[in-house]
């Protein structure tokens, strides 16, 4: 036998404990949004989880829109170890029982979490929070005081599509500005009819290209968005009217058909600590956790700290999902 | 001056089939952050991101492998389907024909979560497999339909000479009838491509985390961002779909085997 062939009967043994050893380690499947939250996943976390952890990531982008229908149908094959969601949908995954019971007990972390970003307050365990700001054109509304400045017959307000999270929060807040609540909606579908012009946009970044290409003056829209658009050199404002803000706790679940549960609660637990929001808070994702510090200039452009955070408010879950069919329906008549 | 006006309406419809296209590779080209027409400046650097992102690249590569896959498998099912609804004597065959059909009646996203269900409930863990399975389901009719129609109108002279020369059924099929029928069969394969290419709300389904087709890459992209990137590869594509149109029509002579289809 020549050393050549030796080497080649060898090689493959000598590789057998690294294949065998990479064979071994866990893997896990997380769905989470696109753009700059996968950006931050891949760049950011990832490679410093698995590297602290012994656990491989796989990563699947994907809205959380389709999550619910699918892991309904997968019953007792989820197709991800982890998803990211917003509250509201995490509030209807858990009237479907789709989730796995609370693991908080077992996470070291969700002890420094605001209370209001945890279950039993929310059905994901929050690692992100947002606000939704009155942003606005200055060069059309230089001032906004009131969510009701979206109702000046002067500028083109930005109308969120109800399938969104913000949508039925706008809507809410339409109802709520004109002597509805949350069980009585029509104050706010007839608030949003009696607008002179509007554009509905169904995403985040329709609503950026609307504001990019100057075809809405205002809209409820994320902060952390319209700092982004800021930053880009827009003529943007971000205002907290003095009615007040509401926003949405966005965070990670586990299903209950999860292939690899121990190690989906370790990411959530990795989801909750300072060196993940650390990393997202640099792109302008607000923290849940109460150890993360950012510098000063940084904190001034996010939603940040007790008072910020804990104050957020949600829209009522309980009171506008069942109705959330209907409301859709009727939507698509309506308001198109 | 009726030919006058056609003319402006036909330039009409042209420039309003062109303008996007202007607009998107336009856009391409801009040196702002964000997507903007006319463009400010010009810089390729939106390109080379795009040549950069191994995930738009892979999922180019699935979508690619998908097309082709599910127009063959289309094919495969498809053309000998077309041949038995030919025949006269086939009992049922408008029933047949309407079955042949139905993907194309049912809305996508039922056949999507049917099929998703399916799977789960069989236990299929193969997420190309079943994209593969979904697109074929539904691009089949184009080729039932194009290639059908190319054998209805085909002259049943050319077999009946054929038989006389003592020639056999099969030897009829794949030496007289197929060689007849091929422009409309390239056709079919080529619509099948890019509807399966260009397939989204199936996919969004059946995707796996490791198996994406690139709308699904673009979709789940542009939920969050919309930058020149974006741009850049929709002008790749728009690019690349022209090529293979021109291609096609070069090479196979597409527009007879569609205007058979159409009749």
């Amino acid at each position: 036998m020549t050393l050549r062939r030796r080497s080649l009967l060898a090689a493959p043994i000598l590789a057998m404990p690294a294949i065998v050893s990479a064979q071994e380690r866990p893997r896990i499947t997380i769905q989470c949004y696109g753009g700059l939250f996968e950006k931050t996943m891949r760049e950011a976390v990832i490679p410093d989880f698995s590297a602290a952890h012994g656990i491989d990531v796989t990563l699947a982008v994907e809205d959380d829109v389709t999550i619910l229908p699918k892991l309904r149908a997968a019953r007792g094959r989820a197709p991800w170890d982890v998803c990211y969601c917003d509250n509201d949908i995490a509030v209807l995954g858990q009237q479907m029982g789709v989730w796995a019971e609370d693991q908080s007990a077992q996470m070291p972390n969700a002890a420094r979490i605001y209370p209001n970003c945890m279950p039993p307050a929310t059905a994901n365990y929050g690692n992100v929070v947002f606000e939704y700001a009155l942003v606005h054109n200055t060069r059309k509304l230089p001032v906004a005081a009131s969510w009701l400045d979206l109702w000046r017959d002067d500028i083109v307000p930005g109308i969120p599509h109800i399938t969104q999270s913000y949508g039925l929060t706008f809507l809410y807040l339409a109802a709520l500005l004109h002597g509805g609540n949350g069980r009585n909606l029509d104050p706010g579908f007839a608030a949003i009819k009696r607008l002179k012009k509007f554009r509905v946009y169904k995403n985040v970044s329709e609503g950026l290209a609307l504001f990019q290409q100057g075809e809405i003056d205002a809209a409820l829209f994320y902060n952390h968005r319209a700092q982004q658009m800021l930053d880009m050199g827009l003529p943007i404002a971000k205002t907290r009217p003095k009615e007040g803000t509401w926003g949405q706790h966005t965070g990670a679940q586990i299903p209950k058909a999860a292939a690899n549960l121990a190690a989906a609660r370790t990411w959530v637990n990795h989801s909750l600590g300072t060196a993940y929001q650390g990393a997202f808070a640099k792109n302008l994702y607000g923290p849940t956790n109460r150890d993360v510090t950012v510098p000063p200039e940084l904190a001034a452009r996010l939603v940040y700290g007790a008072e910020r955070v804990e104050g957020i408010r949600e829209a009522p879950w309980d009171e506008l999902l069942p109705q959330r069919d209907a409301l859709l329906e009727r939507w698509t008549r309506e308001i198109g | 001056m009726f030919a006058r006006l056609l003319a402006l309406a036909a330039s009409g419809v042209v420039i309003f089939l062109l303008l996007p296209l202007v607009v998107i590779t336009g856009a391409s080209f801009t040196t702002t952050e964000y997507v903007t027409f006319p463009p400010q400046g010009f810089t390729l650097r939106w390109y080379e991101a795009l040549l950069a992102r191994a995930d738009f690249l892979a999922a180019l590569r699935t979508s690619v492998i998908l097309g082709v896959l599910a127009a063959a498998s289309a094919a495969a099912i498809g053309i000998p389907a077309a041949i038995g609804l030919r025949h006269a004597g086939l009992p049922g065959r408008a029933l047949l024909r309407g079955i042949a059909m139905a993907p194309l009646t049912l809305p996508t996203i039922v056949t999507a979560v049917a099929l998703l269900q399916f799977y789960y409930a069989i236990d299929l863990d193969a997420p190309l497999g079943g994209l593969l399975i979904g697109h074929t389901l539904i691009v089949v009719p184009y080729c039932i339909r194009t290639v059908g129609a190319a054998f209805e109108r085909l002259d049943p002279a050319l077999s009946e000479a054929a038989e006389s020369l003592g020639a056999g059924p099969w030897r009829i099929h794949l030496r007289v009838t197929l060689p007849a029928v091929l422009p409309s069969i390239l056709a079919a394969l080529a619509f099948m491509f890019v509807t399966s290419f260009d397939q989204v709300t199936l996919s969004v389904f059946l995707a796996g985390p490791d198996v994406v087709p690139l709308p699904v890459r673009l979709y789940t992209y542009i939920e969050f961002a919309i930058d020149p990137m974006l741009a850049a590869a929709s002008a790749s594509l728009v690019v690349l779909a022209m090529l293979v149109v021109v291609l096609c029509q070069r090479l196979l002579r597409l527009d007879r085997g569609l205007f058979a289809g159409a009749e």
